[in-house]
């Protein structure tokens, strides 16, 4: 398993998402994440806020391509989504002494679906479970 | 939902994310008056969807603008004003007459039963990334390309309204950025002082710093 933190990252205009592996960019694809890297980490000790993910909810799954492994799309559970205005919290701020990676690129516009927290632009990091 | 990271091809992605409203490209609604010949769809063009929106500012009116969403279906897209239309370029709240033709544009939308597309909120030029910090002052952070990550450094203008979220998210502080400290590893988002995504820089919207694996 691989806890990690999904970062917005736009795919306008040919996009700038870095991917490894010499794969391709990411996917615009509202359903997709795409999947730059991943290494193990330590744990966490961050219990999901039940009330602080939105749409999406606690345990949602959005989809991971992986050029590093290549055709296969990979179900993550988000723990943790935001944060929303209004809501001083941070899916970061859920990361309390854990190192948790970058795993991925979220796009706006499936932060926007998985968040429901308007603009993803002035928000944007979710934490994600992803099991390899 | 329990299920955790099983690979696409054991249970589809429906049946994951039924939990989602997922309307996207299969049932993308065109804008008034436009419909979407069977035979592009057949080739596979993308349509733009129903909550999102994405393209180059191509007119600008008082109660609408107009995008130029190129590679997408319809290519020209209406999004409608209103008085709860959020408006961000530099700051928030900025008049729609602030957007200039050729901007990018990103928007928040919804659809209504007749096909008119709403923006919720317009985004011009917006930029994200992360970088590894290299200077912290008063009005701006220096970054540099982040190891293995994004090329671009770029230098993050601290405006009143940016928000920081320092030590991993524990220190949380408005409008500086004084949290920050030099080789530490941020997420920030942003919009750029120029319609180039590779712009050098950006007035900050929200600067994480996080701990990345990187060593």
């Amino acid at each position: 398993m691989i806890d990690g933190i999904a970062a917005l990252e736009s795919c306008d205009l040919g996009g700038v998402c870095p991917v490894y592996c010499g794969g391709p960019t990411c996917s615009d694809d509202f359903n997709n994440c795409a999947y730059p890297n991943y290494f193990a980490c330590t744990g966490h000790d961050c219990t999901p806020i039940s009330w602080m993910p939105r749409a999406g909810t606690c345990n949602s799954t959005v989809w991971f391509t992986s050029p590093c492994i290549g055709g296969v799309e990979w179900g993550g559970s988000i723990f943790d989504c935001g944060p929303c205005d209004g809501q001083w919290s941070t899916a970061g701020a859920c990361n309390n002494g854990v190192n948790l990676p970058f795993i991925a690129c979220v796009t706006p516009a499936l932060f926007k679906r998985l968040c429901d927290c308007g603009d993803p632009w002035l928000w944007g990091i979710v934490r994600i479970s992803l099991h390899v | 939902m329990s299920i955790q990271g099983a690979k696409r091809s054991e249970l589809s992605r429906r049946e994951f994310l039924g939990g989602l409203v997922l309307t996207g490209g299969a049932t993308a609604i065109a804008p008034l008056g436009v419909t979407v010949p069977e035979s592009l769809r057949a080739v596979g063009a993308k349509q733009v969807m129903p909550d999102y929106a994405i393209g180059i500012l191509y007119e600008r009116h008082p109660d609408y603008i107009v995008l130029h969403a190129a590679g997408y279906i319809p290519e020209l897209v209406r999004l409608d004003l209103t008085s709860k239309t959020l408006m961000y370029k530099r700051g928030f709240g900025v008049p729609a007459s602030t957007l200039q033709l050729g901007d990018r544009i990103h928007a928040g939308t919804h659809l209504t039963r007749a096909g008119a597309r709403i923006a919720e909120w317009v985004q011009a030029n917006p930029v994200t990334g992360w970088g590894t910090v290299v200077r912290v002052g008063p009005s701006q952070v220096t970054l540099r390309p982040m190891r293995e990550m994004s090329r671009i450094g770029r230098e993050l203008i601290i405006e009143p309204y940016t928000r920081v979220f320092a030590q991993n998210g524990r220190l949380q502080l408005v409008g500086t950025a004084l949290g920050l400290h030099p080789e530490e590893n941020v997420i920030y988002t942003g919009v750029g002082i120029d319609t180039n995504p590779l712009v050098h820089q950006a007035w900050a919207y929200t600067i994480y710093h996080t701990s990345t694996g990187y060593s």
